[in-house]
C-alpha cells in the first residue's frame, strides 16, 4: 500500500493468491472473491462450484450451517479493498463462507441493493455510510433488526454511545457501524505553497489572501472536481471558517432564523468568491483526476476526504512535500459513519451469516487492522493514536479536543440534496447569491 | 368455399401463435412497464415504490423545480440542433457523393465511420478534444495564440450545443446513407431530361429531387426523434449534466430522480411528462405525413 499507513497489511496481503486450507470450522479458504475479480463471473462460478464441493464433504460434522456472506459495497480502491479482506479473513476465521460484490460508487451499490430486495433475493449486508441511507432503508422495512446478536456479542461493550445509536434505528440494531470517517481535511502541496511564496494558512483570511499569489505563480490554486458533492465538501470548510460548528449544525438541522440569517449569506458570498480560484478543466472531473493535479504539482489546495490521502504516497511521507490538514480555521471536524447495514433475510442460514459477519466487523482488533489498511478510524473506543501513523493519527488526536458534528452525507438525503443542489448551482452560476439564498431557505 | 375458408382461418392461427411471444412481451415490458411508471408518478413512491395516491403531488414538485425545466428546454435545444444538423449535413453530404462519381464507397464508409461507436465513446472522445486544459484550447495556445479561448464544455451557457454537436458528428452518417439511398432510388430520366431543360444540378436536387425523399425525411426524424428524448449515455459521458446542471436532459434527470435520490414519484412524473411532450410532437407530424400520402 502506497501511503505507508499500514505496515501491517503486507503479511495479509501474501496470503491472498493461494487457495487456503480449510479451516477447523469445516470452511474452506478460497472462495472468497478479490473485490477487482468480482466481474469476472466464471471465475466466481468456478471457485463457488469447488470450494462448494470441498465443503460439502466436511459440512456434515459443522453446525449450524452459515450462508455466504453476500455482502454489496463499494470498497473498491486498493486501501478500502486492504479493508475488506481484514474484515474477511475474520469473518472465515469465526467459520463463514465469504462473498461480496464490490460496485463503483455507493449509489450503485444502494440501487442494486433495493432492486435485489424487491426482486426477492437481497444480499446480506450493504457497506454504506451510515445515517440518512440507513434511516431510508429502515423505513421502507428493508432492514434486519440484530438486536440478539448484538446483545450476545456485546457490540455496544467498545464503541461510544452516539457510536451504538448510529447503528440503531427506532431502537433497534440493524447495522454495525466500522469507521468513523472524518471529511474535513485540506490537502496541501507543500512545494507548490514553497515555490509561491506562500505560508500554510490558519485562519480563513490567510487562505483567502494566498489565493491570488498562487494564482499568479501559474498553479491552480484550489483543486475541485465537478460533482456536486465535491463542490458542497469545499463549502463544508466555508461554513466553518464563517460560524464553526454551530453554524454548521444549525444549517443541517434546518434551523429557520440561521438559515435566513446574515451567517448564511456571508458564506454564500464567500464560497462563490473562490471560484475564480479553480482552472477551467474542473467541469465533470472525478475526485481522482483532481487529485493528481496535487500529486503532479500542478495545483495547491485541495478540500476532499481521508480516502485522497492514499494517492500521495509517490510524494514521500506527510508532512514534507504534502500534507493534510483538518479545516485549519476551526476545531470541529464533521464525521460520518460507515458500516454494515444488515438486510432483511429470511432463510435461517443467512441469519447465521449476518450474526457472524456483525461480530467479526464489531471485533476491535479487526477493526483497529481494517482501519489501518483504510486509513481511516476505528468506532471502536481501544483504538490509541499510537495504533495509526500520518493523517489518521491527526485525527485520533483531534477527536479528543473538539466538536463533532455529523456530515451532511450522514444526514437524510433531503438534507443532502439540498446542500450538494444548491452548492452546486451557485457554484456553477446557474443562481446568483440571492437565489441561491433563498433555495436553501425553502429547502433546508 | 369451406376448405378454402378454413385453411386461411388455420393460417391465421398459426400466425397468431407465433406472433403471441412477441406480442406478450411487447405489451408487458414496453406497456406494462410504461402505464406501472404512469402509475407511480401519482403515489407517494420515494425510495421503493409506494401505493400511497398522492395526487398531482409530484407533478407540482418537478415543474417547481428550476432543475427539470433546464432539462426539459435542453431537450428542445438539443432536439432543434441534433434534428437541423444530422439532416442538413446529412442531405448536403448525401448531394455531394452523389455529384461523386468513382469515389463513391470511399466517402461513404468515412462518413459513416462514426456510427461505428457507441455515443459513449463518442461522448469521452469529444470530452477529452473539448476540455480547455487538455484539448483544442490548450492546442492552439501552445502553437502561439495565448488568448485563444474556446471553454464550451465548460460553459453553463454553452455546454449543451457541445452535447448537440458531438451527436452530430455522430448521426449524420446515418442520415447522409438514406438520403443518398433515396437520391439513388430517384429516376435517372430526370437527369436527362433536365440537362435538356439546361437546368442547373443544385435546382435539380432542391426543386426535383428532394421532394421526391418525403418518406426519407420521415424515416430521419423518426430515427432521429427517438434518439432525442432517450438522449443519455452521450450527456454522461460529455458533460454528465455539468457545469452544475446546466446540460442536464430529461433522460438523465428521470434516470437520476428513480435510482440515485430515491425520488421514484418525482422521477416517474419526469418520465410521463417527458414521454407525452414527445407524442404531442409527433403524432401530429406523423398524422399529417399518413393522411397527405392516403390523399
Amino acid at each position: 500500500m502506497s501511503n505507508g499507513l499500514n505496515p501491517g497489511a503486507e503479511s495479509a496481503h501474501d496470503n491472498l493468491g493461494e487457495n487456503r486450507a480449510c479451516l477447523p470450522g469445516g470452511h474452506c479458504g478460497g472462495i472468497w472473491q478479490h473485490p477487482e475479480e468480482v466481474e469476472g463471473k466464471t471465475m466466481k462460478i468456478l471457485s463457488g462450484t469447488l470450494a462448494a464441493g470441498g465443503c460439502a464433504l466436511l459440512a456434515l460434522s459443522v453446525s449450524p450451517a452459515f450462508g455466504d456472506s453476500d455482502v454489496s459495497h463499494n470498497w473498491n480502491s486498493e486501501n478500502e479493498a486492504e479493508a475488506m479482506r481484514i474484515f474477511r479473513d475474520k469473518y472465515i476465521e469465526l467459520g463463514g463462507e465469504w462473498s461480496d460484490t464490490a460496485f463503483p460508487d455507493s449509489e450503485a451499490s444502494i440501487a442494486s441493493v433495493k432492486a435485489r430486495f424487491i426482486g426477492g433475493n437481497p444480499p446480506m449486508a450493504l457497506q454504506s455510510a451510515l445515517g440518512g441511507v440507513m434511516r431510508d432503508f429502515a423505513e421502507a422495512g428493508l432492514l434486519q433488526n440484530m438486536d440478539e446478536a448484538a446483545e450476545a456479542g456485546g457490540w455496544a461493550d467498545n464503541i461510544s454511545d452516539s457510536i451504538a445509536a448510529v447503528g440503531r434505528y427506532g431502537g433497534h440494531w440493524v447495522a454495525a457501524p466500522v469507521f468513523v470517517d472524518v471529511i474535513n481535511w485540506m490537502y496541501t502541496n507543500n512545494d507548490v505553497l514553497d515555490a509561491a511564496g506562500v505560508a500554510q494558512p490558519d485562519t480563513w483570511d490567510d487562505f483567502t489572501a494566498s489565493l491570488p499569489a498562487l494564482q499568479e505563480a501559474g498553479v491552480v490554486p484550489i483543486a475541485i472536481g465537478g460533482d456536486s458533492w465535491q463542490e458542497a465538501i469545499l463549502f463544508d470548510h466555508v461554513v466553518l471558517a464563517v460560524g464553526g460548528a454551530e453554524l454548521y449544525e444549525n444549517l443541517m438541522t434546518g434551523d429557520a432564523a440561521t438559515v435566513a440569517g446574515e451567517q448564511t449569506r456571508r458564506v454564500l458570498e464567500e464560497f462563490a468568491g473562490l471560484r475564480q480560484y479553480t482552472d477551467e478543466g474542473k467541469s465533470g472531473r472525478s475526485w481522482n483526476d483532481t487529485n493528481t493535479l496535487m500529486i503532479t504539482g500542478q495545483a495547491a489546495f485541495f478540500f476532499m476526504g481521508p480516502w485522497a490521502a492514499g494517492g500521495y504516497g509517490d510524494l514521500g511521507p506527510e508532512g514534507g512535500s504534502w500534507s493534510c490538514r483538518l479545516t485549519p480555521w476551526d476545531a470541529s471536524l464533521t464525521v460520518v459513519a460507515d458500516g454494515f447495514q444488515f438486510i432483511k433475510v429470511t432463510d435461517e442460514s443467512d441469519m447465521a451469516a449476518q450474526v457472524l459477519l456483525g461480530n467479526a466487523v464489531m471485533d476491535p482488533a479487526t477493526q483497529i487492522a481494517a482501519a489501518r489498511a483504510k486509513g481511516t478510524l476505528p468506532v471502536t473506543t481501544v483504538a490509541m493514536a499510537s495504533d495509526f501513523e500520518g493523517c489518521p493519527a491527526k485525527a485520533v488526536e483531534a477527536m479528543a479536543g473538539s466538536t463533532s458534528i455529523t456530515h451532511w452525507n450522514g444526514r437524510s438525503a433531503d438534507v443532502g440534496n439540498a446542500i450538494k443542489d444548491t452548492a452546486s448551482a451557485l457554484w456553477n452560476q446557474a443562481i446568483d447569491v440571492d437565489a441561491a439564498h433563498q433555495q436553501l431557505i425553502d429547502k433546508l | 368455399m369451406r376448405i378454402a375458408g378454413k385453411r386461411i382461418s388455420a393460417n391465421r392461427a398459426k400466425a397468431w401463435l407465433a406472433l403471441i411471444p412477441a406480442v406478450v412481451v411487447a405489451f408487458y415490458f414496453i406497456w406494462g412497464f410504461a402505464a406501472y411508471t404512469a402509475y407511480l408518478s401519482v403515489t407517494k413512491s420515494t425510495f421503493l415504490p409506494n401505493h400511497e395516491f398522492n395526487g398531482a403531488a409530484n407533478y407540482r414538485a418537478l415543474f417547481e423545480d428550476d432543475r427539470w425545466w433546464v432539462a426539459y428546454s435542453n431537450m428542445f435545444i438539443f432536439g432543434g440542433l441534433y434534428l437541423a444538423g444530422c439532416i442538413g449535413l446529412g442531405v448536403g453530404l448525401a448531394i455531394l457523393i452523389d455529384r461523386l462519381t468513382g469515389k463513391e464507397a470511399l466517402f461513404r464508409t468515412i462518413y459513416l465511420y462514426p456510427m461505428s461507436l457507441s455515443l459513449v465513446v463518442t461522448g469521452l472522445a469529444w470530452q477529452w478534444i473539448l476540455n480547455p486544459t487538455i484539448g483544442i484550447q490548450k492546442i492552439v495556445r501552445e502553437a502561439g495564440v495565448e488568448d485563444f479561448k474556446f471553454n464550451w464544455l465548460v460553459s453553463p451557457d454553452h455546454a449543451i450545443y457541445t452535447i448537440a454537436f458531438a451527436a452530430v458528428w455522430h448521426g449524420t452518417g446515418l442520415i447522409m446513407i438514406l438520403f443518398l439511398a433515396g437520391i439513388k432510388s430517384t429516376d435517372p430520366e430526370i437527369w436527362k431530361a433536365t440537362r435538356i431543360d439546361r437546368i442547373p444540378a443544385w435546382r435539380v436536387y432542391v426543386s426535383i429531387i428532394l421532394p421526391q425523399l418525403r418518406a426519407t425525411l420521415l424515416t430521419a426524424v423518426m430515427l432521429l426523434g427517438f434518439q432525442v428524448v432517450r438522449s443519455f449515455d452521450v450527456v454522461v459521458a460529455l458533460t454528465n449534466g455539468g457545469p452544475g446542471y446546466a446540460s442536464d436532459v430529461p433522460a438523465r434527470y428521470v434516470f437520476e430522480y428513480f435510482f440515485q435520490r430515491g425520488e421514484i414519484g418525482q422521477g416517474a412524473a419526469g418520465a410521463v411528462v417527458m414521454v407525452a411532450t414527445m407524442i404531442a410532437i409527433v403524432l401530429p407530424y406523423l398524422y399529417f405525413e399518413i393522411r397527405r400520402r392516403e390523399a
